[in-house]
């Protein structure tokens, strides 16, 4: 039994990748089953209701929510334009005379008795999801969205920031480009967010680093590969990027480390080969796969399983662990818990 | 005694329990066994898992606890019961008028039946209206409780907060287009007002409030109400609950509040109030009993490795480096937790990430606390009774003079891998005392295998079987802890052992450490020296029982509050008093 190793993270020069473009909410789905897409193209739209506003007309009206009904000018139901008079009152001899006004354009969505609010409701706007990726529609889910595959070399990041862009790969921090380094530092992310870089791809990063994306409240989306501190991006993995310099490239940095983890990702589509290669499930540790080594020691080291001893065994901290012997590219064999290697994919 | 089949369904773990014995005084754990929670696609049946875990605990103890087709327990072979926090447990959001008063007694009432607060709203709490509508629509929670206003006050802004939740129809997380289960414990003035707004709209449900008068907490009532519903509406609903609900011989309790049950249980049999923690990877839950007034808190963002960067951000690198016997800097520290953030099932391999490890959870405990101090119940409102919350906050019933934070507590339990997989247990000994800086005479134990829920949910069987299963298989005894409160102070000690006495005396700002077995207890002389204070007051002596465990007995004056050590050197000293380093 192969147990508790993660399977990798997939970096890979050429495999299907297959995107779920989904609506948060339901809507409609403007592609059919096989037809091609580019990045930009919309695949879904749904209209969301308006934002709610709730106006205490008692209150800007002076009188108990009992008697706002008798003050207002405006229905349930009536719509509004921002500045419209949702009710009025006189005062004596028109002295002290006040008005409420709709602060935004919308729906008397409802009249409280008990409150004396009005509630209203704004215009309701579209939201759209984008194929992201150029391909063909592989699948469609009704009201739903669409999935998206294409033959594409994709690496997958261990750490993300932001969401999604695109833009040419490229070693130079060119605005809107996919800038790729080996690793990178705090410097690197002003260059970036000064010269409009779209996303920055590294190694890895110093985690205090990270505070100039936030302090500079900067739109690059950043991938790491390997993980924080000075770890640079692992050779596989580089070489696999560095051929597609000049081609566009799709980056998403979200990241969900918990239930339902969702790594970040590149993926550089392949132009003009659309057929789907067979995929599988991931590799499962076994002798003589390749793995990297996630910890120290070791940590970035790659290699081949050696041995899998069925019985834990205590590690140099003292923690009781199944572990794994691991033969180092380089030479060298070094046990490792089995928790801390990924299975090359 | 019919054995219990008792598993807990966690949010990435379905553990199973065996639970035998000839009678229930002599309840004992007989094999466990887990598997991967399976609420989430791509099986979305939460009975995959379980009947998965059952397998694996057949396989160790060569019994038959399923049907023979394998698709069920079976009742024949032993009384089924579960607890559940998979699929992210009990979500509830809360809304109050006042926070600090209805607002923050509906959030206890929630976190006591076992809750995860999403997040709690009241009048002033800073959003705008369109914010707390926004928000409310982002949450989708199980069920929400709503409080406000107290008996016969004003109705208006408990109603405001009605029509806010009626404007925001928040959907419920498992959808269905079901009506969301609100439970109102508010103004019961305000009854009327709040069913006309959101009676069509919601399972509404009418419960005391839980703040009748300022002065008061009435939690029982909507923390009961909770349950039901959490049983009626959340498990009927959560994929492959139906089938759970139907197997249990009593109804399933969500995972806190069946930790609560045992922790309440072990403080009423011990007659001490009760500390208790159990540190994950994204949260730390703190229970407490005092004075028998019960209180959970959950810090949201206190763990080991989910929220390892929110704990180093919130307590800074320094805070971390000084529980560290060797120098690290503040880049190493922050890359190396980063990096435990990312990859959160890995293991520290080496001396210095087990350290780091380790100091991360002092961080994340202390953390804790604190949080859980500031939500801690009103003060009872009787003149010379002692105020709930004066063992945790400090304070002694009329005294000015704080004996210090938890003098009050007979036992210390933690729980949690960092703690109870500890390669040492001076290493879960440490890190009790150094992030709670107990004063007095303390307990201290961990949770053997993560039984506390399972016990939890036992007790409303056999509570005979819980109890003995607790003391014999659940807790692990780490010995006694003896602190006097005050600046660092010497203590004298006279131990009465079987063969005689032996008498030490530890200076003042040390620590040491002095082996006595799990389940031998020894009576001790202890006398502070000036400024000192086991509870009898400054340089007093005290005469106590002190229980032996795997550690022994720790005499800690190193002084309260805990100075920070200076040096790795010193940290290190301390360390290697105890047997946890190096």
């Amino acid at each position: 039994m192969a147990m508790n190793a993660s399977s990798g993270l997939i970096v890979s020069p050429d495999r299907s990748v297959v995107r779920r473009r989904r609506l948060p909410v339901s809507g409609e789905v403007l592609v059919t089953e096989g037809a091609t897409v580019r990045a930009e193209d919309i695949v879904a739209r749904a209209m969301l209701e308006g934002p709610l506003l709730p106006v205490p007309v008692a209150g800007l009206l002076g009188c108990e929510p009992a008697g706002v009904a008798r003050l207002l000018t405006v229905t349930e139901g009536m719509a509004v334009r921002e500045g419209d008079v949702l009710g009025r009152s006189l005062g004596i001899w028109r002295f002290g005379a006040r008005e409420a006004r709709a602060p935004m354009a919308g729906t008397v969505e409802r009249v409280s008795p008990t409150t004396g609010q009005i509630t209203l409701r704004g215009a309701s706007r579209a939201l759209e999801v984008r194929a992201h990726l150029p391909g063909v529609v592989s699948a469609v889910s009704p009201g739903e969205g669409a999935d998206i595959i294409c033959r594409a070399a994709q690496v997958q990041g261990v750490f993300g920031i932001g969401g999604e862009t695109r833009g040419i790969l490229s070693t130079e921090a060119l605005p809107g480009a996919v800038w790729l380094l080996r690793t990178a530092d705090g410097d690197d992310l002003r260059r970036a967010a000064d010269a409009g870089v779209a996303a920055v791809v590294a190694g890895g990063i110093g985690y205090a680093d990270l505070g100039v994306v936030h302090s500079r409240r900067s739109p690059v989306v950043v991938v790491l590969t390997e993980g924080f501190g000075d770890q640079p991006m692992a050779d596989r993995t580089w070489n696999i990027l560095r051929v597609h310099l000049g081609r566009a490239a799709a980056v998403d940095g979200t990241t969900q480390i918990r239930a339902g983890v969702v790594r970040p990702d590149v993926v550089i589509p392949r132009s003009g080969e659309g057929r789907p290669l067979p995929s599988g499930p991931p590799p499962e540790l076994r002798l003589g796969i390749r793995v990297r080594i996630v910890r120290e020691p070791g940590l970035g080291r790659c290699g081949r399983v050696l041995q899998l001893p069925p019985l834990p065994r205590t590690v140099d901290s003292g923690v009781v662990t199944r572990v794994v012997l691991v033969a180092l590219d380089g030479g060298g064999v070094q046990t490792v818990p089995r928790a801390n290697v990924e299975v090359e994919s | 005694m019919k054995p219990f089949l008792i598993t807990d369904c966690g949010s990435t773990t379905t553990k199973a329990l065996l639970i035998g014995g000839d009678r229930p005084q002599e309840a004992h754990l007989v094999a466990s066994g887990e598997a991967p929670t399976t609420v989430e696609a791509p099986y979305a049946d939460v009975t995959v898992g379980v009947l998965a875990a059952i397998a694996a605990l057949e396989e160790a103890c060569g019994l038959h606890l399923r049907v023979p087709a394998g698709t069920r327990p079976d009742a024949a072979a032993a009384d089924y019961l579960s607890t559940s926090s998979a699929g992210g447990g009990l979500q509830m959001l809360v809304a109050g008028v006042v926070g600090r008063f209805s607002a923050a007694s509906a959030e206890r009432a929630a976190l006591a039946a076992g809750a995860i607060v999403q997040r709690t709203f009241s009048v002033e709490d800073g959003l705008d209206a369109h914010e707390r509508i926004a928000e409310l629509r982002r949450l989708r929670p199980d069920m929400a409780l709503l409080a406000g206003g107290t008996d016969g006050g004003g109705v208006t802004h408990v109603a405001e907060m009605a029509e806010l939740l009626r404007a925001a129809a928040p959907e419920q997380r498992f959808g269905g287009g079901m009506r969301l289960p609100v439970v109102f414990a508010g103004n019961t003035a305000a009854r009327p007002a709040v069913v006309s707004v959101l009676g069509d709209r919601c399972d509404l449900r009418l419960v005391d409030n839980v703040r009748p008068d300022l002065e008061r907490e009435r939690l029982n009532p909507a923390r009961d109400a909770i349950h039901e519903l959490f049983m009626d509406h959340v498990m009927a609903r959560a994929p492959g609950y139906d089938r759970l609900s139907a197997w249990v011989a009593a109804p399933v309790l969500p995972t806190p509040a069946a930790v609560g049950v045992t922790v309440r249980a072990v403080a009423e049999r011990l007659g001490r109030d009760v500390l208790a923690v159990d540190i994950g990877g994204a949260t730390t839950d703190v229970f407490s009993v005092t004075s028998g007034r019960y209180h959970r808190s959950v810090g949201a963002n206190f763990g080991m490795s989910y929220s390892a960067t929110q704990v180093l951000r919130e307590a800074g690198a320094g805070a971390l480096a000084r529980w560290l016997p060797l120098r690290m800097g503040d880049r190493e520290i922050s890359d190396r937790i980063a990096n435990k953030m990312v990859r959160p099932t890995t293991v520290p391999a080496t001396p210095v990430d087990l350290l780091l490890e380790q100091a991360l959870a002092r961080e994340a405990l202390r953390l804790a606390l604190a949080h859980h101090r500031r939500t801690l119940p009103p003060a009872a409102p009787q003149a010379g009774r002692r105020r709930l919350g004066d063992s945790l906050a400090g304070r002694r019933a009329g005294a000015e003079c704080p004996v210090g934070g938890l003098s009050v507590f007979g036992l210390i339990l933690g729980s949690g891998g960092v703690l109870s997989h500890a390669p040492r247990r001076a290493q879960a000994a440490m890190m009790l005392l150094d992030a709670f800086e107990p004063v007095g005479v303390v307990r201290l134990g961990v949770d053997s295998v993560f039984m506390l829920p399972h016990l939890g949910v036992l007790r409303g069987r056999c509570a005979e079987a819980a109890d003995a299963a607790f003391w014999r298989d659940c807790l692990v005894p780490l010995g006694t802890a003896v602190a006097p409160a005050g600046s660092a102070s010497a203590l004298s000690i006279l131990l009465h052992l079987a063969g005689g006495t032996q008498r030490l005396t530890v200076p003042r700002g040390g620590l040491v450490r002095v082996p006595l077995v799990a389940g031998e207890v020894v009576r001790a002389d202890l006398a502070p020296g000036r400024g000192g204070d086991l509870g009898a007051g400054p340089g007093r002596p005290v005469r106590s029982e002190l229980h032996g465990g795997m550690v022994g007995l720790l005499f800690d004056c190193r002084g309260r509050p805990l100075p920070a050590p200076e040096r790795p050197a010193q940290m290190a000293a301390w360390l290697a008093a105890a047997g946890a380093w190096p």
